[in-house]
């Protein structure tokens, strides 16, 4: 699944060009040394190459990927710590195309042109932090669980259970009522939390309702996690390539520190956690729209986010000193790392609910 | 198990299944309900030569997953072997002997000569004939290129002296293919077969940490065995061993003692209550993890060695760790279940109960250093999968 074909490669290859195109590695640099960092014009061009709708049909003004292309595209960011909020877009994606109202297209199309942001808020990326919003005397109040890096949103795609059923509604965060709480990242962008105090229901439009709703935002859950996963495992390689390169090149003692056993065994330990751990996304790809698609998504992310930082944990070590500095980008690299692991629910939070899904299966 | 949609049919595989998958899958679950007798089933954890078995195996039709039909194997996809170790796994079946389809079989077929192959390849399909690995030496464990047992020419004979040791199964085995040195230095190594029964050759079993008897030494006092069982040229011996390596390392990596642990970690935590004990829940659940990861990096490595059969990426090697990692930690996180019934000493007949912890434990020391030790991996896929340079001497 994971082997490459002419066409995966071409997919990596432009997507590698446009990212070259926005300045690499510089464009992380200066966006984690910008509070909540967005760019527009990156956006657009991302927008532009249809990465915003990648897995929309065409007839809806998508690009009309397979999941597996976006990942692919996805660990090219990844492998830059680029710090665009695709896996929200990734998210919309999923969701708005099957809002069939004028409202949902006209929001669906400035989506997809990244002329506006949305923010999908799915449950079950915390389980602690799933209070669903609840509407009491007309009104709807409650918490949002954490999203990372919304901080450009102007729209929040959630899930609100009203009087007569549960609903997908659209809403700004500059409605009355409602307080987007962001705190600052470790990598220049945000953790956010919506707040509604007692928020009109005609400030929330509703786009879709029913178990059809809850499936979405299931599916949306689901795919998150593989998007994350997916720029985690570029990452890590980026970041391991970039080990590698120095152990090659750093001579102590006379020789180069790459030739010491103790180094080379923690390099060969790490290939082989990366290798099987890029496997599993993989496979985990395959099993999406399957009975095993919240087990797959949910196994992926968690041994994906333990490996990475793993990997950027080791690459801070094997380089020294200089792997403590903000001058090196292995400082990016482990930035980025945190919030990409805790994005989509950690390790911990996925592991559980993997392993409450195979005591399921356990039949 | 119900046979339904929700996808219990499979262990661990996450991929949905075709329905030629599916049928295949069906095929081998029925054919062990029929064929695996009760008092076989979930007896050993390692890897013991069961002759019968074999033979009932290969009655089956189930020998050679990977080979090609016109070679008399099953043909199977990636897929399908991984769905067979499931039904293997999940049935508890003893494992099938890999000497013969996994080592010095697909040496044979792609070095041997046409008489080695008429000679030996049916037999292995029929359960005739077993065979024994003759690579390790007292003073050769990792650092194969200095063996030192002797092969001296004498017209159309080799005759040989010296000693091999680590050779599973080679006591219960009826031929072995050994490295024999004809000549100084790696290029000095010949691969030669030779029926054990020869005057000259001594078997000795030797009794592991565990209190089984896999291993082997044997012996040889001036055994004479004809030139025209060497494979590949005299002096060849190296690349003729090494030829088949990737697809063997790869099928080392092979996820069913892995999945026979975690089949046993299951049962003991629910028998246990361990299941719901949140102290241990986490450890099972990375357990579980931990297989699905190994699972999934194996059909991985599979379909690209079909798909890319020159690529240098030691993926058998990280296969090989990976696989003797993820075992010895389930099979860790099941001693930490069983608590204080961990140290009691497995009794003879254990297909009834799951009792066995301390046998399963110890024996699984063994996958870190049979078939060249995760040290020796390690260094592989530094040096050639990442490129990282040797120290200079």
């Amino acid at each position: 699944m994971a082997t490459s074909s002419e066409d995966d490669q071409q997919i990596v290859d432009s997507a590698r060009r446009l990212l070259d195109g926005l300045g690499g590695i510089s464009h992380t640099r200066e966006a984690q040394h910008t509070r909540r960092y967005f760019d527009r014009t990156a956006w657009e061009r991302m927008a532009g190459a249809g990465w915003l709708g990648a897995l929309v049909k065409p007839e809806l003004g998508g690009a009309g990927l397979s999941l597996k292309a976006v990942l692919l595209i996805l660990e090219e960011c990844g492998a830059l710590a680029a710090p665009e909020p695709l896996v929200l877009a990734l998210g919309s994606s999923i969701i708005l195309p099957a809002c069939r109202s004028a409202d949902a297209d006209q929001l669906r199309n400035d989506v997809l042109a990244g002329t506006m942001n949305s923010c999908p808020i799915v449950p079950g990326f915390y389980p602690k932090d799933d209070r669903p919003l609840t509407m009491t005397d007309g009104t709807i109040s409650g918490i949002t669980p954490p999203v990372f890096d919304a901080h450009s949103s102007e729209v929040f795609l959630l899930g609100v259970d009203t009087d007569v059923e549960f609903q997908i509604c659209a809403l700004r965060p500059n409605s009355r009522g409602v307080n987007l709480d962001l705190k600052d990242s470790v990598d220049g962008g945000t953790v956010g939390r919506l707040r509604l105090d007692r928020v009109a229901p005609g400030d929330l439009r509703p786009l879709l309702g029913g178990n059809r709703a809850k499936g979405l935002l299931n599916d949306a859950r689901d795919i998150m996690r593989l998007g994350y996963s997916a720029q985690l495992v570029g990452l890590m390689r980026a970041a391991f390539r970039m080990t590698l390169d120095y152990l090659k090149l750093r001579t102590q003692f006379g020789t180069p520190i790459g030739t010491f056993q103790a180094i080379q065994h923690r390099a060969a330990t790490l290939h082989i956690e990366m290798k099987s751990a890029r496997a599993l996304l993989y496979e985990a790809c395959a099993a999406v729209g399957t009975a095993r698609q919240t087990l797959a998504a949910a196994a992926a992310k968690a041994r994906i986010s333990d490996v990475a930082m793993h990997v950027v944990k080791e690459g801070v070590q094997l380089h020294g000193a200089i792997g403590y500095t903000d001058e090196h980008d292995m400082s990016l690299y482990f930035r980025r790392a945190m919030s990409l692991t805790a994005a989509g629910g950690d390790s911990s939070a996925c592991l559980r609910d993997a392993a409450g899904l195979i005591r399921r299966l356990d039949g | 198990v119900a046979w339904d949609e929700t996808g219990k049919e499979k262990l661990m595989i996450l991929r949905e299944l075709s329905e030629e998958d599916r049928a295949f899958q069906k095929k081998t679950r029925n054919w062990l309900e029929a064929n695996l007798p009760k008092h076989k089933a979930r007896t050993y954890f390692g890897l013991h030569l069961d002759h019968d078995w074999q033979r009932i195996v290969a009655k089956g039709g189930y020998l050679g997953p990977h080979w090609r039909r016109d070679d008399g194997g099953m043909s199977l996809t990636p897929l399908q072997e991984v769905i067979m170790i499931e039904e293997w796994a999940r049935a508890g079946a003893p494992m099938i002997a890999s000497q013969e389809m996994n080592h010095i079989g697909p040496i044979l077929l792609q070095l041997g000569t046409e008489e080695q192959k008429r000679e030996h390849i049916p037999k292995m399909f029929r359960a005739e004939c077993f065979w024994a690995q003759g690579y390790s030496e007292p003073g050769s464990g990792s650092d194969l290129s200095s063996l030192r047992t002797t092969g001296a020419i004498d017209g159309d004979t080799m005759v040989i002296n010296g000693q091999k040791i680590w050779n599973t199964m080679a006591h219960r085995a009826d031929w072995m293919f050994a490295l024999i040195r004809t000549a100084e230095g790696r290029r000095g190594l010949t691969l030669i077969l030779l029926d054990l029964t020869t005057p000259g050759v001594t078997r000795k079993s030797i009794k592991d940490l565990s209190g089984d008897h896999e291993l082997a030494e044997v012996f040889f006092d001036n055994v004479r065995v004809p030139l025209a069982n060497v494979v590949g040229d005299i002096n060849d011996g190296w690349r003729v061993a090494t030829a088949v390596l990737r697809a063997e390392r790869l099928r080392a990596g092979c996820p069913e003692r892995a999945l026979n642990a975690l089949y046993r970690l299951r049962k003991a935590a629910a028998e246990t209550g361990a299941d719901s004990d949140p102290w241990m829940a986490e450890a099972i659940a990375r357990a579980e993890l931990a297989v699905l990861t190994l699972e999934a990096a194996y059909l991985e490595a599979l379909e690209s060695e079909r798909d890319d059969p020159d690529n240098n990426d030691q993926d058998g090697s990280c296969l090989k760790v990976l696989e003797a990692e993820t075992t010895q930690s389930v099979l860790k996180t099941l001693q930490d279940v069983v608590g204080p019934s961990k140290a009691i000493l497995t009794p003879p007949d254990i297909a009834s109960d799951f009792t066995d912890f301390s046998k399963a434990f110890m024996a699984a020391l063994a996958n870190s250093i049979m078939g060249g030790t995760d040290e020796i991996q390690r260094t592989l896929i530094a040096q050639q999968a990442l490129g990282l340079p040797r120290a200079a001497k």
